[in-house]
């Protein structure tokens, strides 16, 4: 367990909040119900289950029925332990194979029995026999985007939230504290991954929710590997490469405490002796310039947008052109807000910062054949202005 | 293909021969699935899956865990056999060397934009029958609106399930990589298991292993847990710490070349010899596991394989069953205690599948968890896990878990 001085999240009192914020939700959008079928979704409805990995996450399914009305929810899965003990064992059922016609048929009659007189049920996802069969199998019922209204829930963080999401940035910034001290030459990305994850699960990390990055990152575009966008190859996977003297690296990590995440990302130098040449230096100086324009415009009322253009007023090119100038943190370690993306400057405009907001800032000045400089910092918007959830600094430009 | 046969787990470059032809292996796959579309009658797919999405185009992702594509990520056409991607973390670097950067379409987060992209895939907009493994409701709308009022969406997943269960040569091989990765780091953490040490400290054990073996893409990040008398197994890992004369469930799987290896073993924890009742817990559960790895030849149904599950002590007294076919990622269930009767009917072992056999055996001493994996030929099954099952097995117990004493 990770010290941090501040009070411990209450997670009862969480999972209770968010499921009458939920239930606000969804009646807002005019559904009797939700099914939700995606992990972080399912987070949210305070069910836990163990570690959704990509390729297998569809042979476990856990399937989370919300009634309309803030009851406990209908849980099935075969993971009963992830089930919190304030939804009561007549809840919780066996699961469903969604992916298979059968589980759907079977899907259709719960929804019918636990939803009885349902009208429109929000859907999170659907398995391929879903797509196919699900409409006929809910007794009249309307399947519609349940994805409106679990946005609408969770963008606003309750006090609880905002904890986890502390502590889990605290065990990340820990777990690095130990790697960056290792980035000499010679070392290898897969031996700074090794001991990243066993520093972050020593101090009780739930989940590792992303290959850990270490960009090894050329001082111009044309020189490595470009996205499709045109621009800085990043992120790229980890292997067995290993760093020398003077690699620019870039570190982006992620893990969860109680289902929220972490995002860590950092710019280091490999070297004996880690000193940013003066061009490599200016790049820090202008973002930190930058995120200080930035952060002086966080209060409520002002908008995504305002933050846009404040980035802008540094930088004209302020992020990544496949990335973003900033995104939401919780259940998912990418959720909206998404700030200064391609969704384009009147998008941005729309959005309002609200008390409870949380959103990483990730913005990078880059002078191509210099290099640049990218940092991630977590933000929580409050009533009156905004306080940081990262902590680690910006060694060794600092 | 002898030369296959062996795990090659070092990261040095042969210099007079490739361990595994990963090009060719791509190529082959690639096939497959345009034979499959052929076959089915199937126009076009869109995969937002990790396994079929790499089975189909060879692209390694960077990996990430509790978050699900929102959206398609690869598009294939039938009939002009092209392979687009739709996916972030596009850059060169992970792309096969056989696709060019116009089938790499740009980053967006705007949907509507997405989906143009989508259908610029060259012969899309022309497809009648699409396969998908899966879709958000919003995206389902916006391509409807978008396509021919006539398209047809077919489930693809049943299609890919049943390409992904026939292994090839380069395929086995890069499971075995994925075992003796998985098998090594859960040994790591078996040798942690002591009264006192926490479950969590298991896990970190487990993964920093794993990464230095040289994979940080985990098919399952793993179960590192003390099973309670009567108290059933928990998956996920807590912080409790181990208390002396328990067993420890130990399970996890990596990732090598996109391929799995998974193992789960049981680990008496204790400065004592582990008790009797351990012991027969623990042989009655392996008994089970064994009888069924036994029943694993082609032909045999999910029926047959629970039938003769039933048939020993451990099935008898309540234990519970999984065999699921494993590969590039999980390729579905064939036998399994809370599998329904008619899907286990339909199952069938199959030549070239690799298949895993996982036995959970409660008792009043705690549970014994174990999983094996093999891969079936025609004529023998292959056992692809190796590891030893500890001290419960030991034939003489010494007073501490050493390598010598963990013979299978």
């Amino acid at each position: 367990m990770v010290a941090v001085q501040s009070d411990a999240p209450d997670l009862g009192r969480m999972r209770a909040e968010r499921r009458r914020r939920l239930d606000a939700s969804l009646r807002g959008e005019g559904l009797d119900g939700l099914v939700l079928v995606g992990p972080s979704n399912q987070e949210y409805a305070g069910v836990a289950r163990p570690c959704a990995e990509a390729m297998r996450m569809h042979y476990a399914p856990v399937v989370v029925l919300v009634p309309a009305g803030a009851e406990p929810p209908h849980v099935f899965t075969g993971a009963p332990e992830g089930v919190p003990s304030d939804i009561p064992a007549e809840r919780v059922h066996g699961p469903l194979a969604i992916e298979y016609p059968e589980g759907v048929e079977a899907l259709g009659r719960a929804v019918q029995e636990y939803v009885p007189g349902a009208r429109r049920i929000g859907i999170d996802e659907l398995t391929g026999p879903m797509l196919a069969a699900l409409p006929a199998r809910l007794g009249g019922a309307e399947w519609c985007d349940g994805a409106p209204a679990l946005a609408r829930a969770r963008l606003c963080k309750t006090p609880d939230e905002v904890e986890c999401i502390r502590r889990a940035q605290r065990i990340n910034e820990m777990a690095m504290v130990d790697v960056e001290r290792r980035l000499r030459p010679g070392v290898r990305q897969n031996e700074l991954s090794a001991l990243f994850l066993r520093r972050a699960f020593e101090l009780g990390a739930g989940a590792s929710i992303v290959d850990p990055v270490w960009n090894l990152t050329p001082r111009s575009i044309a020189a490595g590997t470009k996205t499709a966008n045109g621009d800085v190859g990043f992120p790229l996977a980890s292997d067995d490469r290993f760093l020398r003297e003077g690699d620019l690296v870039l570190s982006d990590t992620g893990l969860t405490w109680n289902g929220y995440h972490s995002d860590f990302g950092k710019t280091w130098i490999c070297s004996v002796d880690p000193r940013p040449d003066a061009e490599l230096r200016a790049c820090y100086e202008r973002w930190r310039e930058l995120l200080a324009a930035v952060l002086a415009k966080i209060r409520p009322g002002a908008s995504c947008g305002d933050l846009v253009r404040a980035a802008a007023g540094v930088e004209k090119k302020h992020a990544l052109a496949h990335f973003y100038l900033g995104h939401g943190l919780g259940c998912d370690s990418s959720e909206a807000p998404f700030i200064g993306s391609d969704l384009g400057l009147a998008f941005d405009d729309a959005v309002p910062l609200v008390p409870g907001m949380v959103f990483v800032l990730e913005p990078v000045v880059w002078h191509d054949g210099v290099g640049g400089y990218r940092s991630e910092e977590i933000v929580h918007v409050r009533s009156d202005g905004y306080e940081m959830l990262s902590a680690y600094g910006w060694s060794p430009f600092e | 293909m002898e030369w296959l046969r062996t795990p090659d787990v070092g990261t040095g470059m042969l210099e007079n021969r490739e361990r595994i032809r990963l090009g060719a292996l791509r190529r082959a796959r690639r096939e497959r699935v345009f034979a499959a579309l052929r076959e089915h009658g199937i126009d076009a797919c869109l995969f937002g899956r990790e396994s079929n999405v790499r089975y189909a185009c060879g692209v390694r992702r960077l990996w990430t865990a509790q978050s699900r594509p929102f959206s398609p990520t690869c598009a294939i056409v039938r009939d002009t056999e092209a392979v687009h991607l739709l996916s972030f973390s596009a850059s060169a670097e992970g792309i096969p060397e056989e696709l060019g950067p116009g089938d790499v379409f740009p980053v967006t987060w705007n949907p509507e934009r997405f989906v143009d992209h989508v259908l610029a895939t060259p012969g899309l907009r022309e497809a009648r029958r699409i396969g998908v493994d899966g879709m958000t409701p919003g995206f389902r709308r916006l391509l409807e609106e978008r396509l021919s009022p006539r398209i047809e969406w077919v489930p693809a997943e049943p299609l890919m399930r049943a390409l992904r269960r026939r292994k090839l040569a380069e395929e086995l091989a890069c499971i075995r990589t994925a075992v003796a990765i998985a098998e090594s780091a859960l040994l790591e953490s078996a040798l942690r298991v002591a009264p006192g040490a926490s479950e969590k400290e298991l896990q970190a054990a487990w993964f920093g292993r794993m990464c230095e073996l040289g994979t940080s893409q985990f098919a399952q990040q793993g179960t590192f847990t003390a099973i309670d008398p009567q108290g059933g197994l928990r998956w996920i890992t807590g912080e409790r710490a181990l208390a002396e004369g328990s067993l420890v469930a130990l399970a996890g799987g990596a990732l090598w070349a996109g391929y799995e290896g998974s193992l789960a073993r049981t680990w008496w924890c204790g400065r004592r010899a582990p008790s009797a009742e351990a012991r027969a817990l623990a042989a009655s559960g392996r008994e089970a596991l064994e009888t069924v790895v036994g029943r694993c030849r082609p032909g045999a149904s999910g029926s047959d394989l629970r039938a003769a599950f039933e048939g020993t002590a451990a099935g008898r007294a309540g234990a519970h069953l999984a065999v699921g076919s494993l590969g590039m990622g999980h390729e579905g269930w064939l036998a399994g205690s809370e599998l329904a009767p008619a899907l286990e009917a339909r199952e069938r072992v199959t030549e070239e599948m690799v298949l895993s056999v996982r036995v959970f055996a409660p008792g009043a001493a705690g549970g014994w968890l174990g999983e094996e994996m093999i891969a079936v030929g025609s004529r023998e099954v292959e056992r692809l896990t190796t590891l030893g099952h500890g001290p419960l097995f030991a034939a003489a117990y010494a007073s501490a878990p050493r390598a010598g004493t963990m013979r299978r």
